[in-house]
């Protein structure tokens, strides 16, 4: 098993001999975009956001979230569910396992990074 | 105009990376952290909470309104004032357990430290303004100050508190201006009116 300090010493190694574009490369590209990384972590902070609740909390245009929630859904990171409430309709999401563990895989790989930089 | 070519773009950015990148990371990490806080924040406000504080705010009003006394009158604005606060705890809190969180989970912390000061600051003039029979420019004060403290507490969670802090705060200044009189109408537009506008704008965005 490796050790953190390894990993750490792996990733600082990385940096120095990658450079940044494979270390950009090796980042998940879905998440790595601002919006959709908001569109996750929204998601992973609650049970499920509406439509216009991720509008809102987000600050985007109805094109622009659709466009990136779509992205999300299609690589199976978000799960979204249409409905009715009464006679207005309601789109919720929620993160699914798969979005949730590329979150967390994001996250060190974000603290990987730091902790190179710090080292070197 | 400095015009590079496609190779030169990309050497340049690969020379910057690696300083960039640690900086990308840290932003990234401070934004998911940001965005996380904030939709747990979102949705641990119930709209249902603006409509029980408006309903309290009119009845309040309209039971003051017939009250001539000042501590008499104090004394249902005080009323309605922790009644209002009970119920806002009662929502949150059920709300926040459905979620699987707590009213003092950090965004409830952080909600309320926001708005404490200025209900602080509300009870310390309160006091002093009754003492040196003022009392009837409290409900200026009050909307003044309660204001401040959505304001400060819509920095921390919902975006919407920014424009409703200050709406409370022009009530406030209105009814300093008018004051004595009107203050009970002042008080029903905004503990009543804005809370209401509050919830329904609040359920809206949640559909």
């Amino acid at each position: 098993m490796t050790s953190p300090a390894k990993k750490t010493k792996a990733a600082a190694g990385e940096l120095r001999v990658l450079h940044g574009e494979t270390l950009t490369s090796a980042l998940d590209p879905l998440i790595h975009e601002r919006v959709r990384l908001g569109i996750v972590s929204a998601l992973a902070g609650t049970d499920g956001l509406s439509f216009r609740e991720l509008r809102e909390l987000l600050r985007l245009t109805d094109g622009n979230l659709s466009v990136h929630a779509r992205r999300l859904e299609e690589a199976g990171y978000v799960v979204c569910k249409k409905g009715f409430e009464g006679r207005v309709p309601r789109t919720e999401y929620r993160l699914s396992a798969a979005g949730r563990r590329a979150l967390t895989a994001y996250l060190d790989h974000m603290e990987a990074v730091i902790k190179a930089a710090r080292s070197d | 105009m400095v015009r590079r070519s496609r190779a030169e773009s990309v050497a340049l950015a690969e020379a910057s990376e690696p300083l960039a990148l640690p900086h990308r990371a840290a932003d990234d990490l401070r934004f998911i952290r940001r965005t996380m806080e904030t939709s747990g924040a979102f949705t641990s406000l119930p709209g249902s909470t603006g409509l029980a504080l408006s309903a309290t705010a009119f009845a309040a009003a309209g039971g003051a309104s017939l009250v001539d006394d000042d501590t008499r009158w104090l004394s249902v604005w005080i009323g309605a004032a922790i009644l209002a606060a009970l119920l806002g705890v009662l929502f949150v809190e059920r709300r926040a357990r459905g979620m699987g969180t707590s009213l003092l989970g950090l965004q409830g912390r952080r909600f309320l430290l926001g708005l404490l000061p200025a209900i602080v600051a509300g009870a310390v003039l309160t006091f002093v303004l009754h003492s040196g029979g003022l009392t009837r420019s409290l409900p200026g004060v009050w909307l003044l100050l309660y204001g401040v403290g959505v304001t400060t507490a819509g920095l921390l969670s919902l975006r919407l508190l920014l424009v409703m802090g200050p709406l409370f705060m022009l009530l406030g200044v209105g009814a300093l201006l008018t004051s004595p009189v009107g203050g009970d109408l002042w008080m029903a537009a905004g503990f009543g009116g804005l809370d209401l506008v509050f919830a329904l704008v609040l359920r809206k965005i949640s559909r």
